[in-house]
């Protein structure tokens, strides 16, 4: 029995107690998730800190560069540490990693857009204020004067989905929308480099008039119509995803 | 002005140590269950100091790209979207997003993904559903308990469509739908009638295998029915 080492150990597992910095980490994102600390709002100076975590400068260091890194601060000499503004570039980058992980599909994502696009537009279409009418007519007018370049056209797109999207009056719909279409309209722009300049500026013309057709559904609040073009340029942007 | 200048941002050194290994993993250079050199080697390689070194490793390991075990030494983990259902829920915590929107975000969407479900499920998947269903009809007494479960079968639903991007969002917005989630967000739900809610996911599981889309769509359109929201009994919204 003394030299059977087969079950010994066997109720253990791996210890993963939590590095300090991680620790640290946790306690601050925690604190700015639950809105105790607000977008704007400063941290205390980093020695302040190192009074309140009992822990060494270095320590503390890195934990508010992880927390810089991760988006929720911003460092600045001088200026102390500022806590950000909620944004959706963590979802869109670990979106953009499972797609090079091949977990998800750019199949999958059109299939997401179809649905919330949709839906986005046709609550759009009944709920518009006048107000949203004025971003989105803006955003538009906008687009139209960078027509000539390629990437900058590109995120109009992404910010005219957004326009829609707030304008559709609810905020997950929002999130979930801003997510799939940035991640189309990076993909387009960063294979700008396989098409041609005449195709590019085909491109643009066709989503620019797109664009405008959509607009005028949701101005004249006819939900049907706005639907039925919306699913009609989801339909050109998945194919030419899959041309590009 | 404010379009001529904007402000400069330098990439720190940790920051481009990550993105150095993250892109070796995203192309399969380095692979699940693959060691990285120690972080004296990689001292060596990048030229950079151990603080910085350990930063990049902690950021990788944050973003569960790999693990580091007992003895240092870290491990490329294979990868899944639970990553991404986390950056979700932070996200709708971080924005505040009220019950009312993810509830009628629900609502509108699930019928309109129905469909995926009716052609892509497996046979696991519809044994995972009844078996949650099964589950649920032995707590129709308890709604605290059943809304639970409950949220576990649409997430079922939503993963027998084979779409994984689906069901990224809708695990991201599991947090929210308990009991101390609702009431943070000073409202709350009740279900109308949950025998017959039962009865109308029965049928839905059922419609489903007999891939009838049609039916299929009804039933969650019908299942929604059943659902409301004490705003909406009291008749004022409130925004969280």
């Amino acid at each position: 029995m003394i030299n059977d080492h087969s079950s010994f150990g066997k109720d253990f597992t791996p210890d993963h107690a939590q590095k300090a910095s991680v620790a640290i980490y946790e306690q601050v994102r925690q604190k700015i998730l639950s809105g105790d600390l607000k977008p704007g709002e400063k941290l205390p100076p980093e020695r302040d800190l190192i009074d309140m975590f009992e822990r060494s400068r270095p320590t503390v260091r890195e934990a508010l560069r992880m927390l810089e890194s991760k988006n929720y601060i911003t460092i600045s000499r001088g200026r102390g540490t500022t806590v950000n503004k909620p944004s959706t570039d963590e979802a869109e980058r670990t979106l953009n990693s499972l797609v090079r992980l091949n977990l998800v599909s750019v199949q999958n994502i059109i299939d997401v857009r179809h649905v919330c696009e949709a839906l986005s537009v046709t609550l759009a279409a009944s709920h518009r204020s006048e107000q949203d009418i004025k971003v989105m007519s803006q955003v538009l007018e906008d687009a139209e004067n960078v027509k000539d370049d390629f990437q900058q056209f590109m995120a109009y797109g992404i910010k005219f989905n957004g326009a829609i999207a707030k304008a559709s009056h609810n905020e997950m719909l929002y999130l979930v929308n801003r997510i799939a279409s940035s991640f189309s309209y990076d993909r387009m722009s960063s294979q700008a480099g396989n098409i041609t300049d005449e195709k590019k500026q085909e491109m643009c013309q066709w989503i620019g008039e797109q664009h405008r057709e959509i607009l005028d559904t949701i101005i004249a609040q006819d939900p049907e119509a706005a639907k039925k073009i919306n699913d009609y340029h989801i339909e050109c942007i998945s194919k030419t995803m899959f041309e590009m | 002005m404010d379009t001529m200048f904007t402000p400069v941002k330098t990439k720190r050194a940790y920051d481009a140590v990550y993105e150095q290994i993250e892109d070796m993993i995203l192309t399969g250079e380095l692979k699940p269950g693959d060691k990285l050199p120690s972080e004296r080697d990689l001292m060596t390689i990048y030229k950079r100091s151990h603080p910085t070194i350990r930063e990049a490793l902690r950021m990788l390991e944050a973003s569960s790209y790999i693990r580091v075990i007992p003895g240092g030494c870290a491990i490329v983990s294979y990868s899944n979207t639970e990553s991404m259902e986390d950056s979700v829920t932070e996200l709708l915590q971080f924005r505040q997003v009220s019950f009312e929107a993810i509830y009628n975000f629900i609502k509108l969407s699930e019928v309109e993904f129905i469909p995926h479900t009716v052609q892509n499920f497996t046979w696991e998947d519809l044994i995972a559903l009844e078996t949650i269903l099964n589950e649920m009809s032995k707590c129709k007494t308890c709604i605290v308990d059943y809304s639970e479960k409950l949220f576990e079968y649409h997430l079922g639903l939503m993963k027998a469509t084979h779409n994984p991007l689906i069901y990224v969002f809708w695990s991201g917005m599991k947090p929210f739908w308990t009991i101390d989630s609702l009431e943070k967000h000073k409202t709350a739900i009740s279900i109308k009638d949950i025998t017959a809610l039962q009865t109308i996911h029965e049928t839905l599981v059922n419609a489903i295998r007999d891939k009838n889309e049609i039916m299929a769509a009804n039933l969650v359109k019908e299942s929604w029915e059943n659902w409301q929201l004490i705003s909406e009994i009291s008749g004022k919204v409130e925004n969280a």
